[in-house]
């Protein structure tokens, strides 16, 4: 077990490593970084200095170890637009997201996770058949569609809740539960794929033969197996989840992640931009991680070490 | 006759009459889904033909007008925008935009991966470390969020566009690729052909492409609906395809203020949009269940 | 056509390949991850053998001996660790360049799972034509009658000819894999396990057709199976193979009758038999099962042989030659009597 949860951090810091290096490739490749991190009006000695300190006159891999150093030392630029620290401007940012994103996934899984098993349970029934096309309904409807419906409904037409902003728990309601619509959807869809291959088992078939209710054959059976692959699938959703609060918080006026970096690309604020790259990729790789630990409680065949079984 | 005593599940039971049995091979949702693509497909082909108006044709007296059964006339059928310009038109252009990003894309993202997968699972090694690493790489992160930084970094023409597109999904497809090959190259019909001598061009382009071809095709009803979605949604942040060319997300987009005012602007791209999505998963879904339990 | 060897180039008892001190080691992890240390497993130990045209060579053994490993060095499927195999004095490598390419006309392979090994896509026919275009044999009409023949000879109905894979049954399948292993005209054909998936009935068929086939066309071949009592009807020489060497080889009528290695008496005492009133005394090995990854010291069967002594532990066996043609590997072989 500690072998496969360190292979799997091993793993994910490369990953990480890779993100931070792809930022730095295309941060080179897009002209001459000191222009574009200062603005272009800076009189040339600052530029100049600013050269000097990111070591932009050295050779390029002495520069991509300073730039890690850099990072390491928390050093990530300036904003364009008002000169605040990046890295600032980008944390500031983060309760705002987070208090639209946290709900929406809890949301998500508390909607999706039981119309999923509800509809493997009635498998091929008009209810199956119902819920499975309201999930692909809600899969395919862009985020920026659904968001600007529920705006007609509810604000415009039934004038419940605002149009947008920031403050109040009305204010927040329209983007959670735009947010946690689409990811709903297709977490429905897969549990249902789940626990249909998983009540396909010869396992099930034994335990109702032994006499066990069909309650306690779906929640001490059925369940606990299929959540297995299901978990997996949470680890997409938190991507999910960021790359939809880019669209929800810019249609609400929700002042967080999403909608700075919008501004941020607009503008070509490219530190602000670089920065919220790898704060989004420090969260995938602290969700992955809770997943793989949740794999590793949820499967006991990863418990002894035998991960050739991983399902 | 004798009489059918037994009730069978509605999947089981047999079809009296022939039009009963063309429903079950040919489902209704998947017939209509067909329909609405060929149609996307005839619209995006032959837009310039079909057009009434140019796209960005403006005629401000005649500006946001309802279309033509919410008070408007036959003159602009769905309407016209803050410009005078005819929504009908312009989504046809967007139609064709929109697709034409989504075939390219949706094209490259498959060739890439199917590359990639094959030579990872031929070479195994540091090849196929590398794509591993590569594809890792790509799935940890939402393809949005690296969509923006790109464009961030190195603004907005149409081939950077597409070719940005062209990486969305290409990791579903190479994972596919690389794994399918391996299970034929270890024990399978590969490791045959192989073993009588085929070279591997052979082995590769006459058994195991045909061979993986129809899970690829399931795979890229999965991305092409993806690509739409990024694309419009890049678009409506304005971010995407720039005016004054037209995309089904630029045009709610610039629909949105109109929201209470002037509905329609942003009811037909979205409607579009959801329909065509929706109709290739519908599609996609039911290529799946055929594919899947056949003799294959 | 020239294209194919003519019968005088195989002659009854020629020895067509020579395999030499094979040996192979894989590479394992100890543990599946980066971090994990490797191991070395042995899947081949020092083995040689010949194969002539026209006679039979049988492998035994259990699960994990070595046998497929052995039968895919033969071919060169697999390079080897070291030792060399000479085909008709051509050296035969794991490197797939032009001569081995050009090797495959003389030697192919018939495998345990037809239905794996043919393309499911593919009507049979097709299948059977492969080897042909691959080496561009003659032009089309005449690669198409080739196949034709060919499938009529292993006595596949002309109904079935385009018919896929998965359409046919077991034994229709490895017909089909037989005839697309022989379309060329090898002299060598290894079998591995080509029998094991089929039902019992089917399974004397096919075995019959081999005989035929290798009657016909001169045919060397290396037959590999667990299941003694075909490898007694087919085979003229039995190799037994334990932890990746052979322990014994002989002729199988005289080598089931009476064993001589302590192995080869187990195995043929766990042959079950149908006869009323004899006394059969099964003999069971103990200790633990054979892993090639940690290989055992000495002799590699001193762990669970009734007759081992200290010097099995600390000297590995050779295989010394006996009266009638018998090979053993053991260190009590002098020990032994051979019971006529």
């Amino acid at each position: 077990m500690i072998h496969y949860l360190s292979e799997r951090l091993f793993r994910l810091l490369l990953t990480l490593l890779l993100v931070l290096s792809f930022a730095f490739i295309i941060l080179r490749l897009s002209g001459d970084p000191a222009l574009i991190i200062m603005s272009p009006d800076a009189p040339p000695e600052a530029i100049e200095a600013f050269r000097k300190s990111w070591g932009l006159d050295a050779p390029i891999w002495q520069q991509y170890v300073g730039y890690f150093l850099n990072l390491l030392q928390g050093n990530f630029g300036v904003s364009m637009k008002d000169g605040a620290p990046a890295m600032q401007m980008v944390l500031e940012r983060v309760p705002a997201t987070l208090a639209i994103t946290v709900p929406a996934l809890i949301l998500q899984l508390l909607i999706g996770v039981p119309a999923g098993v509800y509809a493997a349970l009635h498998h091929n029934s008009r209810l199956d058949r119902l819920l499975m096309g309201f999930a692909i309904a809600g899969h395919t409807c862009p985020s920026f569609v659904l968001a600007l419906l529920l705006v007609l409904i509810f604000s415009v037409t039934l004038g419940w809740l605002p149009t947008g902003g920031y403050g109040t728990f009305e204010h927040a309601l329209l983007p959670i539960l735009t947010l946690s619509l689409s990811g709903a959807a297709v977490l429905a869809r897969f549990t249902r794929s789940a626990m249909v291959e998983v009540m396909g088992q010869p396992y099930i078939r034994t335990a109702l033969a032994k006499g066990l209710s069909w309650r306690q054959v779906v929640f001490q059976h059925a369940l606990p197996n299929a959540a297995i692959p299901t978990v997996t699938l949470i680890g997409m959703m938190v991507g999910g989840l960021i790359a939809g609060a880019v669209v929800v918080e810019t249609v609400f006026s929700w002042p967080g992640e999403g909608r700075l970096l919008v501004t941020a690309v607009a503008s070509r604020d490219l530190s602000v931009v670089q920065a919220i790259l790898l704060v989004v990729a420090a969260c995938m790789v602290i969700a992955n991680l809770i997943v793989d630990a949740l794999y590793v409680i949820l499967d006991p065949r990863l418990r002894t070490g035998n991960t050739r079984a991983k399902a | 006759m004798t009489q059918h005593t037994a009730h069978l599940p509605s999947q089981f039971a047999r079809s009296r009459s022939n039009l009963g049995a063309f429903f079950k091979a040919w489902p209704p949702l998947v017939l209509v889904s067909i329909a609405w693509l060929i149609t996307m497909l005839f619209i995006a082909l032959l837009a310039h033909w079909l057009m009434p108006y140019g796209f960005s044709e403006i005629d401000l007296p005649a500006r946001l007008q309802p279309p033509v059964l919410f008070g408007g006339t036959w003159t602009h059928v769905l309407g016209t925008d803050e410009l005078g310009r005819d929504v009908l038109s312009r989504t046809f252009s967007a139609i064709q935009i929109s697709l034409l990003i989504a075939f390219a894309s949706t094209a490259i993202s498959t060739l890439l991966g199917v590359l990639l997968g094959i030579l990872a699972a031929h070479f195994r090694g540091w090849v196929e470390n590398v794509v591993l690493v590569l594809i890792d790489f790509q799935a940890s992160m939402p393809f949005m969020i690296i969509a923006l930084a790109v464009l961030a970094f190195f603004g907005n023409s149409l081939t950077l566009f597409i070719c940005l597109m062209g990486f969305y999904g290409w990791e579903r497809a190479a994972r596919i690729a690389r794994s399918l090959t391996i299970a034929a190259n270890e024990q399978g019909y590969a490791a045959a052909a192989h073993d009588l001598g085929a070279s591997a061009g052979r082995v590769y382009g006459r058994h195991v492409l045909p061979n993986i071809a129809s899970t690829i095709i399931v795979n890229i009803t999965v991305t092409f609906p993806g690509v739409v979605l990024l694309e419009s949604g890049l678009s409506f942040l304005g971010l995407g395809i720039q005016p004054p060319m037209a995309s089904l997300g630029n045009m709610v987009g610039y629909g949105r203020e109109y929201l209470q005012s002037a509905p329609w602007l942003l009811l037909t791209p979205s409607l579009v949009i959801v329909m065509t999505t929706f109709s290739i998963s519908a599609v996609g879904d039911w290529l799946r269940d055929r594919l899947d339990p056949s003799a294959n | 056509m020239s294209f194919f060897p003519t019968q005088a180039d195989a002659k009854e008892g020629h020895r067509l390949l020579q395999a030499r001190s094979l040996v192979r080691h894989f590479k394992v992890r100890a543990q599946r991850t980066l971090l994990g240390g490797s191991a070395t497993l042995t899947a081949v130990n020092d083995v040689s053998f010949d194969i002539h045209a026209g006679r039979t060579l049988g492998l035994v053994g259990e699960s994990g001996c070595g046998k497929s490993t052995t039968a895919r060095l033969t071919l060169g499927l697999t390079p080897v660790t070291s030792g060399d195999i000479l085909f008709d004095g051509m050296a035969v490598t794991g490197r797939r360049n032009a001569q081995w390419r050009e090797l495959r006309r003389h030697m192919q392979m018939v495998y345990q799972d037809p239905l794996g090994v043919l393309d499911k896509r593919l009507p049979v026919l097709n299948q059977v034509l492969e080897p042909l275009d691959i080496f561009a044999a003659g032009d089309r009409r005449e690669r198409h009658e080739q196949a034709c023949a060919m499938l009529s000879r292993v006595g596949l109905n002309q109904a079935l000819w385009h018919r896929y894979p998965h359409e046919l049954s077991g034994g229709q399948r490895q017909r089909v894999v037989l005839a697309r292993a022989l379309i060329l005209r090898p002299r060598l054909l290894v079998c591995d396990e080509p029998i094991s998936a089929l039902d019992v009935s089917i399974q004397a068929q096919v075995i019959n057709l081999l005989q035929d086939l290798q009657q016909e066309h001169r045919l060397g071949m290396l037959f590999i199976s667990h299941d003694l009592k075909v490898v007694r009807q087919i085979c003229d020489e039995v190799a037994v193979m334990y932890l990746g060497r052979i322990v014994e080889q002989g002729k199988p009528q005289d080598l089931f009758a009476s064993p001589a290695h302590p192995y080869t008496q187990a195995l043929v005492s766990a042959i079950p038999t149908v006869q009323r009133g004899r006394n059969h005394q099964r003999i069971l090995l103990e200790g633990d099962p054979p892993n090639p990854i940690n290989l055992p010291s000495g002799c590699a069967f001193h762990p669970r042989c009734p007759m081992a002594t200290a010097a099995c532990r600390e000297l590995t066996p050779a295989l010394q030659d006996l009266p009638g043609g018998r090979k053993v590997a053991c260190l009590n072989s002098g020990t032994i009597s051979l019971k006529s």
